[in-house]
C-alpha cells in the first residue's frame, strides 16, 4: 500500500473545497495509506475543533481520522529529525544579516515523517516546502526577487535535494486527476469533466499552489 | 525600523489623517516583522493598517465615539514609544496590544465591516510573508492568522503563478508510479 505523508495545507484544501471524500475514495480504488505526523493532527483536529467558526472543518477531518482514512503516525527519530530540519531550512537565507524563518514545525515534522517511513509520495499544497525540496534554486529566484539583500547558503540546499530524491511530491490537485481517472465523478455523467475542472479550480481557490497555466494544462490533458 | 520611532510615526500619521501613510507604514512594519521574527511589528503593522480603514469611513469618524477613541488610542500609543525608548519592552509590547484591542473595540462596535478588522489586517501581514517565501504554516503562525482563512486569501490572489516546479505531466506521471 502507497504510503503518502500529507501536510496540513493540502488537508486543509480538500477539506474546504468539500473534496475529503477523494482520500477515502483513493484509498479504496489504489489502496493509497494516508498518514499524518502528530503536529498535523494538531493544527486540522485538535486545535480547530474547539473554534465554533473552523470546527466543521476540523469535524471533517476527525472522520476521516476515525475512519481510519487517515492515520496518525510517528518515528522514534522523528524528533530529531524534524529539529535537524527546521535548524537547516530556516538558516539556508539571510536579510540584511538575519536568518529568515521560512518552515514551520509542522511541515518540518511530515518532511521528517516521509524520511523516516520511506513513504512514495509527500501531499503538499503550500509552495515553500514543495519549492525547497523540488527546487530550491527556484526558491532562491523567487526570494530574490522579494529581497533586496539576501545571502543563501547554498551548499545546504544539497540536504533538502537529497531529501527531496526520495519522494514524489504531489498536491491535492494531482490526487482529483487520479480519482478522476478511477471513476470518482462518474456520478456527474456528461458533466464528469467539468466536475473535475471545477474540483481543480476550487482547490486553488482554497489556496493549493497550482498557477493559471497549470490549470489550462489540466483543462488540456482532462478535456 | 525601530519601533518607538514607528509608533512615533504612526501616532502622526494617524492624527494627521494620513492613509496613504499608514498602508505604508503598515507594509514596512510587515517586511520588518518577517526579517526580525519580532511578532511587535506584526501588531504595529494591524494597528496602522486598521486606522486606515477606520478613517476611510466619514461614518466612524463622524460618530460621537470617534473623539474619546482617537484621544485614547494616541495615549497608548505614546506610552508604548516612550516604554520602549525606556527599555520596558515588556511594558511597551503590553500596551501596544492593548492599542490593538481597542481599535478592534471600535471596529466591532460601530463598524459595518463584514470580518473583524483586525483579521482582516493580519490576513494581509500573512499574505505579504508568504510572498516573501515563507511557507504557509510560517505566513499563518506569524501574522497570528488562521491558516484556512491565509490559504483561502492566497488562493483569491495571483500569487500562485509564480511557483511552478515540474509540470503538470510531469507531476501526474510520478503519482501515477507511486500505484
Amino acid at each position: 500500500m502507497p504510503l503518502v505523508v500529507c501536510d496540513a495545507s493540502s488537508l486543509i484544501s480538500l477539506s474546504e473545497s468539500c473534496n475529503i471524500g477523494v482520500l477515502a475514495f483513493l484509498k479504496e480504488k489504489l489502496g493509497f495509506n494516508f498518514v499524518i505526523p502528530p503536529s498535523v493532527k494538531d493544527e486540522i483536529i485538535s486545535h480547530p475543533l474547539h473554534v465554533k467558526s473552523f470546527s466543521f472543518s476540523a469535524v471533517r477531518l476527525r472522520k476521516a481520522l476515525d475512519a481510519g482514512v487517515l492515520t496518525v503516525i510517528s518515528s522514534p527519530t522523528l524528533v530529531q529529525e524534524t529539529k535537524t530540519i527546521m535548524n537547516e531550512s530556516n538558516s539556508l537565507f539571510f536579510s540584511h544579516h538575519k536568518p529568515l524563518k521560512i518552515i514551520h514545525d509542522g511541515e518540518a515534522q511530515c518532511m521528517g515523517l516521509f524520511s523516516s517511513v520511506s513513504a512514495k509520495l509527500f501531499l503538499v499544497d503550500e509552495k515553500t516546502t514543495r519549492m525547497l525540496l523540488e527546487d530550491p534554486f527556484k526558491l532562491e529566484s523567487v526570494m530574490r526577487s522579494e529581497h533586496d539583500d539576501l545571502k543563501v547558503e547554498e551548499k545546504k540546499f544539497d540536504f533538502f535535494k537529497k531529501m527531496g530524491s526520495r519522494v514524489k511530491i504531489i498536491r491535492s490537485t494531482e490526487l482529483m486527476a487520479l480519482a478522476f481517472e478511477k471513476g470518482f465523478f462518474d456520478d456527474y455523467k456528461e458533466n464528469k469533466v467539468f466536475a473535475l475542472h471545477s474540483a481543480l479550480y476550487s482547490l486553488r481557490k482554497s489556496g493549493c499552489s497550482i498557477s493559471s497555466l497549470e490549470l489550462d494544462q489540466y483543462e488540456s490533458i482532462y478535456a | 525600523m525601530d519601533l518607538a520611532s514607528d509608533i512615533k510615526t504612526l501616532e502622526e500619521r494617524f492624527a494627521g489623517k494620513d492613509l496613504v501613510g499608514l498602508r505604508q507604514l503598515s507594509s514596512e512594519a510587515a517586511i520588518e516583522a518577517f526579517l526580525k521574527n519580532d511578532s511587535s511589528f506584526v501588531e504595529l503593522s494591524v494597528i496602522a493598517y486598521s486606522c486606515s480603514k477606520l478613517l476611510e469611513k466619514q461614518y466612524i469618524v463622524n460618530s460621537p465615539e470617534w473623539n474619546s477613541f482617537k484621544e485614547s488610542l494616541l495615549r497608548l500609543l505614546a506610552q508604548s514609544r516612550v516604554s520602549f525608548n525606556e527599555g520596558n519592552f515588556e511594558r511597551g509590547k503590553a500596551l501596544l496590544h492593548n492599542s490593538m484591542m481597542l481599535v478592534e473595540s471600535l471596529s466591532t462596535s460601530i463598524g459595518r465591516f463584514v470580518n473583524s478588522l483586525i483579521s482582516k489586517a493580519r490576513l494581509k501581514i500573512g499574505a505579504d510573508m508568504y510572498a516573501r517565501g515563507a511557507s504557509l504554516g510560517v505566513a499563518a503562525s506569524f501574522s497570528g492568522s488562521d491558516k484556512k482563512d491565509l490559504n483561502e486569501y492566497i488562493g483569491s490572489t495571483k500569487m500562485l503563478d509564480k511557483y511552478v516546479t515540474l509540470s503538470v505531466k510531469q507531476r501526474l506521471q510520478n503519482a501515477k508510479e507511486a500505484v
